[in-house]
């Protein structure tokens, strides 16, 4: 199953607007707005992660989701996080917008220690990358397929390539796995993988010749080609 | 795992597609964060100009010409990008572990994020609206050639095309070819004609005419 997020390979979208870009970060000022308060809610401790993030969107109902401007995702994610992680409530929310004057409150002094932590977080970022005890269990070079689910949560392995061949191309860190941590702060670690894959892997005879899709995937997204069953190279013709 | 459900809040009604009802839910939250004593007056601002003014990418751009003059940098640059980024004071959240991919004659890199908008934020800021368009995200990994073009941007067809779909947490960005006609520039020269579209890979730089 893939969800509504999942938009590699999906056909009906149409040119790319490039004409569109004025070189402007915010064209609204609830987008600025969206994009703070969820920067300083992450420095706040208010978010764990930004799977949980991710996940809240990709929770958006699917007609929600296609029709949501890109900040309004990030602000519905961010009221969802921050209900559902027990800082605000859905209802004050909710009662407060409506009145003539949302925003307006006593002079609030940012609380001690905050603006260092804004500062660290935007300069320094976050400790996501570990190790691990075990080593990597994939090499360089090394033929893999990915898994495929039915997934229902969420996942960083893109439908399109589910039940693909591919090649280890690079050893990655161990991060955070999405799909554990997107539900359970405490969730495991897995190392990564960066994985190559042809085109025609891919999109059998409409992908090009010449080209090749690379992602990263999570140790458990993958297993090793049984060499009996690998796919013969294919055709470049 | 949770399984997928609807949020109650976008199950009853629509999320208001009106930027004034957007902002007024914003709000809202802003104070109520301050009624908490989580926000103070000036948070926001200060994040906002940090995203607008600060980080950028006049960044990535000094990175790449200080490849393209110093060959060990590059070689530092390509086995740990974060590292070398840094000894440029550059860094920190969404690149704490950034990978250079670099272009060769015949290979040509372009980055997109399919699942959201996956970025390498300290040498590039916030992504323009296109990077983050499901046109971008859902065509780029099947027909690169086909994107390329409405950019502008038409490769030989025996040029390998490597789309870099960035699905866990390293962050990529392009090192692009030093182009022809630029032995007589310096590094600050080279790094503007460093585009953001170049290490994004949906441009070339282009020397001087």
């Amino acid at each position: 199953m893939r969800n509504v997020h999942d938009v590699g390979g999906q056909l009906g979208y149409g040119p790319i607007d490039v004409r569109a870009d004025d070189g402007r970060v915010f064209h609204s000022p609830y987008e600025s707005l969206a994009f703070a308060l969820t920067m300083a809610s992450g420095a706040n401790g208010f978010f764990h992660n930004a799977d949980e993030r991710r996940f809240a969107m990709e929770r958006l109902p699917p007609d929600v989701y296609v029709r949501c401007a890109y900040w309004e995702r990030w602000l519905a994610a961010a009221e969802m996080k921050l209900v559902e992680n027990g800082v605000l409530d859905f209802d004050a929310i909710r009662e407060r917008e409506q009145t003539v004057d949302p925003g307006a409150t006593a002079p609030a002094a940012a609380p001690e220690g905050l603006n260092d932590a804004i500062d660290n977080l935007i300069a320094r970022g976050r400790a996501l990358a570990g190790q691990l005890p075990e080593p990597h269990r994939y090499a360089v070079g090394q033929r893999v397929h990915t898994r495929v689910t039915n997934n229902r949560h969420h996942t960083r392995l893109p439908g399109y390539a589910m039940g693909r061949e591919g090649v280890v191309v690079a050893q990655l860190p161990a991060f955070p796995l999405p799909d554990a941590v997107a539900s359970d702060p405490d969730g495991p670690s897995e190392w990564t993988y960066r994985v190559r894959f042809e085109a025609r892997e891919l999109w059998g005879q409409d992908g090009g010749a010449h080209d090749v899709v690379m992602l990263d995937a999570f140790e458990s997204y993958l297993r090793a080609t049984n060499p009996t069953t690998a796919s013969s190279d294919r055709e470049t013709s | 795992m949770n399984e997928f459900r609807s949020d109650p809040s976008t199950a009853q009604g629509r999320y208001p597609a009106d930027p004034q009802q957007l902002l007024a839910r914003a709000q809202a939250i802003e104070a109520l964060l301050k009624e908490r004593g989580a926000l103070g007056d000036d948070t926001v601002a200060r994040i906002v100009a940090k995203y607008e003014s600060e980080i950028g990418p006049l960044h990535g751009a000094r990175v790449v010409a200080r490849a393209w003059v110093d060959p060990a940098f590059r070689q530092r640059l390509l086995a740990d990008a974060s590292a070398a980024c840094q000894e440029l004071g550059v860094g920190g959240l969404q690149g704490e572990r950034m990978v250079a991919l670099a272009d060769e004659d015949d290979v040509h890199h372009v980055i997109v994020c399919t699942l959201c908008s996956c970025y390498p934020w300290p040498v590039l800021g916030l992504p323009p609206g296109w990077y983050k368009s499901p046109q971008h995200r859902s065509r780029v990994v099947a027909e690169p050639r086909a994107v390329l073009a409405e950019f502008g941007l038409t490769l030989p067809d025996t040029t390998e095309i490597r789309v870099m779909d960035s699905t866990a947490e390293v962050r990529y960005f392009v090192l692009p070819l030093r182009p022809a006609g630029t032995e007589d520039l310096d590094e600050k020269a080279l790094a503007a004609l460093v585009t953001r579209d170049c290490l994004i890979g949906v441009a070339l730089p282009r020397g001087p005419r």
